[in-house]
């Protein structure tokens, strides 16, 4: 070959090369555009720190580092991922907030809400000169936007349903293909206005005592009408919005990670400890592990598939805690063979809870026959056990009952899997249990995550593993919507009358114990035949910490989502410099 | 050549039309949708959702539209998070080609090197550590070869990180290579298959090239070893290596799903595999098309490159 071939040859590499970095580089943001979330690299804080006189005057010190998951939007009145909704915490607050028993206390409000006669009216009022990250006022008008947008269609909040009770919500949000005037129209006759700049007023359509939580939560954090004008404008990224919780985002660089630092204007009681925390988005736990094993993070979870070998490694910095999850064995009722409570019973009755956690699980979790955890319905948990728990001869005698005595002409029974390591483990585990104890085969469906969804979704399938991640600490969240007849996420086909009808009185009941004795009520009718489910265990959280961080584990909660703590990063502080 | 590499250019596009419509509609025959969870949606809740991604359209409407909207270059936007498809692979590139870009080098250099000495040292012991480095390098798969190579040489002798998601194509260019702790793994672990191919096909091609009388000539007119190899055998051995670079050049730079996720890089390869697996329609369609495009082009670019290196082809 001549040397001017390999020149040439050379120049067409060059010239691809060249090509590749600018089709990978171009468009970084050539439009101008400034209002999405489209942040390429870390770049400028949103809004410019104030010298306003804050509660973070007592100067922050250290920076934090901890492993966490990309979130999947930033917005928090349209999210459902526990992963947003981990960071939402860190950046933003409602008027009120969960203290570390799960009871409202006041946030940005200024003291508890007013209730009125009836139950179906709060009026909320706000601290004075509340401010937003960049310094400009927070008032009243952008908590009612708040709820404006949760309920707006067009913004298709996945959480709208918790804030049914608001008069108009439902209605407004269901006008997905209004006319704009008509969607105007719906949006003033929703229950929600500012009085003046400090008050706003909620109208319920029926009384719901939890309201006070829901005013805690995302879907309800107020907008900065500042950039979002409209219920339906673009919710900007984490670099372009403004904040009012306990720290703001820094530099973010898309599944890379995010820096955080206090906000100057937060207005909460407790006053922000560290300099800068670091969320290093890893998908991995097995990765995060090695990495904090390598001194690159502070704080992980642990990986559930090396829980034995962390127990002696990490003896002092691995934290294991109840979590607010209940997974079980989720029966589709209009199935022929599931549907027979006999059959339901026998299956669960054949499960030997505390061999399952020891073996698949390595003792991680906790095992149970309960639906709501013991941290929520106030109970000692077991209450369940003599029916569902494990008991062979009952298993074989229900089945027995069932017409199929010792599996004799059991149909085909199929349980529906996501393909995981675990799962394989779960069903190659209850595959042998149910052979031995009641002579019968089990299949096994393993698919991808969607696919199992979608199945379940459209009620195809007989049996699942899947239950419940509490959305808010209330026994209610356990029920409205998923037990009652035709509940908006009912997938089971779950339909008991006497059940409907306490879940109907305890949603409305503005007597406290009494609602929470309804529920433990309703969770037997559920339970009784395992009807819809039989629970198996109750998740632990599992995180790894570095002896260095304090508040973590004190401000530890059971729906923790990266590191224990992670709704109160306030709370948290380092001796590391 | 140039009228061949227009036509060839122009080819494309029928091509990238079929590939956006065989995924478009092997996309929708897969089940699951994009808001499928696991904590289930409420009805009025998936009805929003599907109205504001344009999915209560009927699927010939959505394709029609897709297929507009492509012949302005526009991809969509992500049902994950709302940001233009084309904003998102921009990123993701840049990471993807700086981490394919030094696995690259890493593969080149050093199955080139290994591939010429194993030749030069045939059945000596050079030639068998060369031969052994080239079978572990294609027996190894790189789920394995990552976290090996993460826990010795990150968390046990703490030489490089364990987590590498700075990336910045820009510093190169500007000299600075500070971000060396966290490549070095990635790049081995990424680079360590191809490099064994490089080294195997060299070794093969320059034995073969070594034998030829035309280099026993050059040696019998008494020119130095280090000319013969250089100047008369590595040119000619270099055609089918040459043949292997492009598809590994295309197949290093659009990015590795095992790893990126094994070291955390925020690369393409890692946002693929996850948009199959949340379906996330728009940005699976737009990295489709993305990687077509990226594939034809280097199959012209090889093409093209046979044409230089070989002058009995023409076009």
């Amino acid at each position: 070959m001549t040397k001017s071939r390999w020149k040439l040859l050379l120049s067409i590499f060059a010239i691809f090369a060249v090509l590749s970095v600018a089709v990978a580089c171009g468009d970084d943001d050539d439009d101008g555009d400034d209002d999405g979330d489209t942040t390429p690299a870390a770049t400028t804080a949103a809004g410019s720190p104030t010298t306003a006189a804050s509660p973070t005057v007592a100067k922050p010190t250290g920076t934090i580092t901890i492993a966490g998951t990309q979130f999947e939007t930033w917005d928090p009145h349209f999210s459902d991922f526990a992963q947003d909704i981990a960071h939402f915490f860190m950046v933003w607050r409602g008027a009120y907030e969960l203290d570390l028993d799960n009871k409202p206390v006041p946030s940005m409000a200024a003291g508890a809400p007013t209730v009125s006669a009836d139950g179906k009216t709060y009026t909320v009022k706000l601290q004075s000169g509340l401010k937003w990250s960049d310094g400009s006022p927070m008032v009243a008008a952008d908590f009612v936007a708040g709820i404006q947008r949760t309920c707006n269609p067009d913004n298709a909040g996945h959480y709208q349903y918790i804030l049914t009770a608001i008069v108009g919500c439902d209605d407004y949000y269901a006008a997905t293909e209004a006319t704009p005037e008509k969607k105007a129209e719906l949006l003033k006759a929703l229950g929600v206005r500012a009085v003046d700049d400090l008050t706003v007023e909620y109208k319920l359509t029926d009384p719901q005592v939890t309201f006070p939580i829901l005013l805690a939560l995302w879907p309800t954090f107020p907008v900065p009408s500042k950039k979002v004008a409209t219920p339906d404008a673009k919710w900007p990224g984490p670099l372009e919005n403004l904040y009012n919780g306990p720290f703001m985002p820094k530099a973010y660089t898309e599944k890379a990670s995010i820096e955080l630092v206090p906000n100057p204007n937060w207005a909460g009681k407790t006053k922000v400890k560290v300099e800068k925390i670091v969320i290093r988005y890893i998908d991995d736990a097995a990765v995060a592990n090695n990495a904090y094993r390598a001194g690159e993070l502070d704080a992980t979870v642990a990986n559930s598939s090396e829980l034995d070998k962390l127990k002696t490694e990490f003896p002092k910095e691995l934290n294991l805690y109840p979590a607010t999850r209940t997974i079980g064995l989720e029966f589709n009722l209009k199935d022929s063979l599931v549907g027979k409570p006999e059959v339901r019973l026998a299956l669960s009755q054949a499960t030997d809870r505390a061999t399952l956690n020891k073996v698949v699980f390595k003792d991680g979790n906790t095992p149970t026959t309960s639906w709501v955890p013991p941290v929520r319905n106030g109970l000692k948990g077991g209450e369940y056990d003599s029916i569902l728990g494990f008991n062979a001869a009952k298993a074989k005698e229900n089945l027995a009952k069932a017409g199929y005595a010792d599996g004799k002409g059991f149909p085909k029974l199929t349980m529906l899997l996501v393909d995981s390591a675990t799962n394989k483990a779960l069903g190659q585990f209850l595959q042998a249990e149910w052979e031995k104890h009641l002579g019968i085969k089990l299949e096994l469906e393993f698919t991808d995550s969607k696919t199992r969804s979608s199945r379940f979704n459209k009620g195809e399938f007989q049996v699942v593993t899947g239950g419940w991640q509490e959305d808010y600490p209330d026994p209610e969240n356990w029920f409205l919507g998923l037990w009652e007849t035709g509940g908006s996420i009912n997938k089971t086909s779950t339909s008991i009358k006497a059940l409907d009808e306490l879940i109907g009185k305890a949603k409305f009941n503005q007597k406290d114990e009494e609602r929470r004795q309804q529920y433990r009520d309703a969770e037997k009718l559920l339970l009784t035949e395992a009807t819809g489910i039989a629970p198996l265990w109750h998740t632990q959280a599992k995180t790894l910490i570095k002896p260095h961080i304090k508040g973590m584990v004190e401000s530890k909660r059971p729906g923790d989502t990266f590191v224990s703590g992670d709704w109160n990063p306030e709370n948290w502080s380092t001796t590391k410099k | 050549m140039l009228v061949y590499t227009i036509r060839r250019v122009l080819a494309m596009i029928p091509l990238l039309v079929a590939v956006a419509t065989v995924t478009f509609f092997l996309m929708h025959t897969v089940e699951g949708g994009p808001f499928d969870a696991d904590k289930p949606l409420s009805e009025a809740t998936r009805k929003n959702l599907e109205a504001k991604y344009g999915l209560d359209d009927s699927l010939p409407v959505q394709y029609v539209n897709y297929i507009k909207n492509l012949a302005r270059l526009d991809l969509g936007i992500s049902f994950a998070n709302d940001r233009e498809v084309r904003d998102i692979i921009g990123e993701r590139m840049q990471v993807s080609l700086q981490l394919g870009l030094a696995a690259f080098a890493f593969a080149t250099v050093f199955g080139l090197a290994l591939g010429m000495f194993s030749s030069l040292n045939q059945n000596g012991m050079f030639d068998y550590l060369g031969v052994f480095l080239a079978t572990a390098g294609a027996a190894l798969p790189s789920f394995v070869l990552a976290p090996l190579l993460t826990i010795a040489f990150a968390v046990k002798f703490g030489w490089f990180n364990v987590l590498s998601s700075d990336y910045d194509l820009w510093q190169w260019f500007r000299l600075d290579f500070s971000n060396w702790r966290q490549m070095v793994l990635p790049t081995v672990a990424l680079g360590f298959l191809p490099m064994a191919y490089v080294a195997r096909i060299t070794r093969a091609s320059m034995l073969e090239v070594l034998r030829q009388d035309y280099i026993r000539t050059a040696r019998a007119k008494g020119l130095r070893e280090r000319r013969v190899v250089f100047r008369h055998a590595m040119k000619n051995a270099m055609i089918p290596v040459l043949t292997v670079l492009g598809p590994i050049f295309a197949g290093l730079i659009t990015g590795s799903f095992i790893i990126e996720t094994a070291f955390v890089i925020p690369g393409l390869g890692r946002e693929f595999v996850r948009a199959v697996l949340i379906r996330d329609y728009g940005l699976l369609m737009g990295v489709m098309v993305f990687y077509a495009g990226v594939i034809a082009m280097m199959n012209l670019v090889v093409d093209l490159a046979y044409a230089v290196a070989d002058p009995r082809i023409r076009y």
